[in-house]
């Protein structure tokens, strides 16, 4: 197939994708029962509840709801925040989105260094006591959800060590960083630590690796220079995904952990009924994952030219 | 039909003195019924007696400093709170900014920490009428905003005009209804705006309100922060966003100096402020997770001075002395009731409704099944309110249930009872008591209904038109008055709970206390008013909740009131440690 059309192809396709998950989105929001101001225990006047239907627009007809905001939305308004008065959700999502970027990309670097660690040893030291020990590791990763590690975490090294705060952010350079940031690295390095032990393994009993240590180079080398490179092809690519995830995925972490994230909102505006939150987070992460999974597909081929064949 | 003054200074306020305790019930992990262990932890230095009754004077939290007291070199104090929804005290319904309104703002009245009382802010004085129905406040000529400018009465009466004008979607514009027109400004295709409200600035010192209605207990109201001034020129320069850090003044003796969303809010001291200047320099609001279980945790880890620990946190530390020593407990103003339809077989039947009071064994619900976090409620008004009436009960237990089920002349193997809740851990295991409790001892089917908390109030907001049988409800007060309790919720005419409840001597009792200026005779009018109230059983009461607070030993001179439970920050110290 033609390349350029293929990518053409790829992009113009987020249109109609993002589009699906508006109106999926949109229709799920509305036909939840319950409204954004009747989350309390002592219900708001009438009088009171229709003027502010009327200032948001929400007495409407549905459809025209559904025009009005997909029309701002491609103007880049997202609307104004129910819950949080004096910001748009522009604005909720300019002061949380970095954050979650922030930490997401420490936890990445450590997933890396982890992951690509304990499957290059598993690989290495194949069927061996350390192999075990590092797919256990992978596994328990894998199966452990991201909140009953982190709180591990915050009862081992806030509660009973004190070495660490229990919760907060002051950004990357600090140590409240420390909690969240391995807790949201564990699951993606469990994944990173299985993917490069099987590649590495394939690999390994390839012809060039065999040539190369007939070459007599080092072990190390061997293993270093020639194999792990090649083997990270795949990883790369898996890593886009991984990393999409953790942006996504960390409500759990960032609300045990007090990180001002995106994560909170993305979940707390569903049950607190604020529409424009619950839609602007909804598309920006439908976005980020429709991106990462169309760069997958397209450095795949440059990584591998055997693709491109 | 018009109400005469239906003033609900209820969502909003209510939120004020529930919402810390009812968000934390609500993540809660109440375990199920396990014996009577749980109630160990109760009471350790609290001032909780049957029923909840507390003298008004040792209601809350007093933590008096010693004689003495070396104080700390750094007076800053830390504590925390949730994400605040807006930081106006003309639009906010009330989560924990609230607590920051009576740190950074000052309206006319204020409430003494230690005894509850109405005391003068910035107004110094005033006179009300005999009927009731005219205040003059006059205020302090030394007022000033944060920046410096001068506050005058035009200050108050834009603030409160403000509260009704449609642009500001205020989401309590409730608490202006017992002011003159206010209810009128407030309904649709009224012909008045929120300039014809019934408050006035004679002159720069000088501010004059009428009335709807005779309001003797209207200097409470202005305590509260919706009476808040706000600052024109802000305001109108920056809309919606004068309340971020950047932009507002204040008038409190503190001044917010930071909000970093979702992180943490910062107060300082306002040097303009004419009042004592406060011992605490500085405070720290940490911003948790709306649903955060952590900040006890953090309290513990010594990163707050001040926490709420939940059932959960209590129940891990009841055997740890040292750290039960630091929490002090009260009876809080409110109470959990189970509200009926007095419109629909067979809760439109008195003794039936009678019976369903009777059945419900308080005991169990505070002691077992909700592990000493409650106290039994049997009449409907808490202690502290003046005007409740503790007799005000009726006959309980199986044998009284029986007999009420035969004096309705019902046959109970035939109804099937519905009881709908707002969804949390402690009314799903209440209800859950309920349907096994019921089946048992009147003989009926009980089917729940539970309901997810962002529906539930417009599940109640339909119940007029559409039939039910019982449901829950809650109510907390909001300043200590009993029209608080009756006028605004339990009369036909207000009907809060949507029961078309409807008793012509009980309203026409409350409707007299109402615009009582006696004291005497106005207590002595609801109290009438609530054997009424409790004997028809449209609402039965069931319990009330007990707040836990945490404070640290070096926290001293720290006060907080049942009402309105909120950290205030005039009066603490931070002792040396």
């Amino acid at each position: 197939m033609n390349r350029t059309a293929y990518i053409i192809r790829r992009v113009l396709l987020i249109i109609p994708t993002m589009l699906a998950i508006y109106t999926v989105t949109f229709l799920l929001v509305h036909a939840t029962p319950g409204s954004p101001w009747s989350n309390q225990d002592k219900p708001l006047p009438k009088a009171v509840v229709e003027k502010l239907n009327a200032a948001y627009g929400l007495d409407d007809p549905l459809w025209q709801q559904y025009l009005n905001y997909l029309r701002n939305a491609l103007r880049g308004d997202f609307g104004p925040s129910f819950t949080s008065r004096s910001r748009t959700v522009a604005d909720i999502i300019s002061d949380t989105l970095p954050v979650s970027l922030k930490l997401g990309l420490v936890a990445m670097i450590v997933a890396i260094f982890v992951g690509v660690t304990l499957g290059t040893i598993g690989a290495v030291k194949h069927n061996t006591w350390l192999d075990y020990l590092s797919s256990f590791t992978a596994i328990v990763g894998i199966s452990t959800p991201s909140y009953v590690i982190a709180s591990l975490l915050v009862l081992f090294f806030a509660s009973y060590l004190g070495w660490l705060p229990t919760n907060g952010w002051d950004g990357i350079f600090s140590v409240k960083i420390i909690i969240p940031a391995l807790a949201l690295s564990f699951y993606p390095s469990a994944i990173l630590a299985r993917y490069t032990r099987a590649s590495l393994l394939d690999v390994l009993s390839s012809d060039y690796v065999r040539t190369a240590r007939a070459k007599g180079q080092r072990e190390r080398t061997v293993i270093v220079r020639h194999a792990l490179r090649n083997a990270l092809l795949p990883v790369v690519t898996v890593g886009g995904v991984v990393f999409a995830d953790i942006i996504t995925g960390s409500f759990f972490v960032e609300t045990i952990s007090g990180v001002p994230g995106l994560g909170r909102y993305f979940v707390t505006s569903i049950s607190s009924r604020d529409y424009p939150v619950v839609l602007g987070t909804v598309l920006l992460f439908g976005f980020i994952i429709t991106l990462m999974n169309l760069l997958v597909d397209l450095i795949y081929p440059l990584l591998d030219p055997r693709l491109t064949r | 039909m018009k109400p005469e003054v239906r003033f609900e200074l209820d969502e909003l306020l209510h939120e004020a003195s529930m919402s810390r305790q009812s968000r934390r019930t609500l993540m809660q992990r109440v375990l199920a019924v396990g014996g009577a262990a749980g109630l160990a932890y109760v009471l350790p230095r609290a001032v909780v007696a049957q029923d909840g009754a507390v003298g008004s004077q040792a209601a809350g939290v007093h933590v008096p400093a010693e004689d003495g007291v070396e104080l700390a070199e750094d007076q800053t104090i830390r504590l925390a709170m949730t994400e605040p929804k807006t930081m106006d005290p003309g639009v906010s319904t009330g989560y924990d900014e609230i607590g920051i309104f009576f740190n950074i703002f000052d309206g006319l009245t204020g409430i003494d920490m230690l005894t509850g009382d109405v005391v003068p802010r910035c107004a110094e004085s005033w006179e009300v009428t005999d009927d009731a129905m005219e205040f003059t406040f006059h205020l302090r000529q030394d007022l000033k905003w944060s920046n410096g400018d001068p506050i005058t009465a035009a200050d108050f009466e834009y603030s409160w005009k403000r509260v009704l004008n449609p642009d500001t979607m205020s989401l309590y514009t409730p608490a202006m209804h017992p002011i003159k027109n206010a209810v009128e400004i407030d309904s649709e295709g009224s012909t008045l705006t929120f300039e014809d409200l019934g408050v006035h600035a004679v002159d720069d010192y000088t501010l004059h309100v009428e009335m709807e209605a005779p309001t003797p207990y209207f200097p409470l109201l202005t305590s509260t922060w919706t009476f808040s001034p706000v600052p024109r020129s802000v305001v109108e320069d920056k809309g919606e966003a004068w309340v971020e850090a950047e932009s507002i003044i204040s008038n409190g003796p503190f001044k917010m100096t930071e909000w970093s969303h979702d992180q943490r809010i910062v107060l300082e001291q306002n040097e303009h402020f004419y009042g004592e200047t406060p011992t605490i320099t500085r405070a720290e609001y940490t911003i948790f997770p709306d649903d955060s279980t952590q900040e006890y945790t953090s309290f513990e880890n010594d990163e707050l001075d001040f926490a709420w620990p939940n059932s959960g946190d209590l129940e891990r530390i009841a055997g740890d002395e040292d750290a039960m020593a630091l929490v002090h407990q009260f009876a809080q103003s409110n109470v959990r009731f189970v509200t009926c339809d007095a419109k629909t077989e067979p809760t439109s039947n008195a003794d039936f409704r009678r019976a369903i009071y009777a059945a419900i064994d308080r005991d169990v619900i505070a002691n077992v099944i909700l592990k000493g976090t409650v106290v039994p409620a049997l009449n409907v008004v808490p202690a502290d309110i003046p005007g409740n009436n503790p007799e005000a009960v009726n006959p309980v237990g199986e044998e009284a249930a029986k007999a009420a089920i035969e004096a309705s002349g019902i046959d109970p193997s035939t109804i099937e009872l519905e009881y709908s809740y707002r969804v949390t851990d402690e009314t799903r295991l209440v209800a859950e008591y309920f349907e096994q409790r019921w089946a048992e001892v009147l003989g009926v089917k009980v089917k729940l209904n539970p309901i997810d908390a962002a529906a539930f109030s417009d599940y109640v907001n339909s119940r007029s038109e559409s039939p039910f049988h019982t449901k829950y409800g809650s109510w907390g007060s909001d300043f200590a008055d009993p029209s608080n309790w009756h006028n605004q919720n339990f009369a036909s005419w207000s009907d809060h709970y949507h029961l078309t409840w409807k008793n012509e001597e009980y309203d026409a009792l409350v409707k007299e206390a109402g615009s009582e200026t006696d004291p005497d005779r106005r207590a002595e009018l609801y109290r009438e008013a609530e054997v009424i109230l409790v004997n028809d059983a449209a609402y039965i009461p069931v319990y009330r909740t007990i707040a836990s607070v945490a404070l640290k030993p070096w926290l001293v001179d720290f006060h907080m009131q049942p009402i309105l439970a909120y950290v205030h920050l005039r009066l603490p110290k931070i002792a040396a440690h």
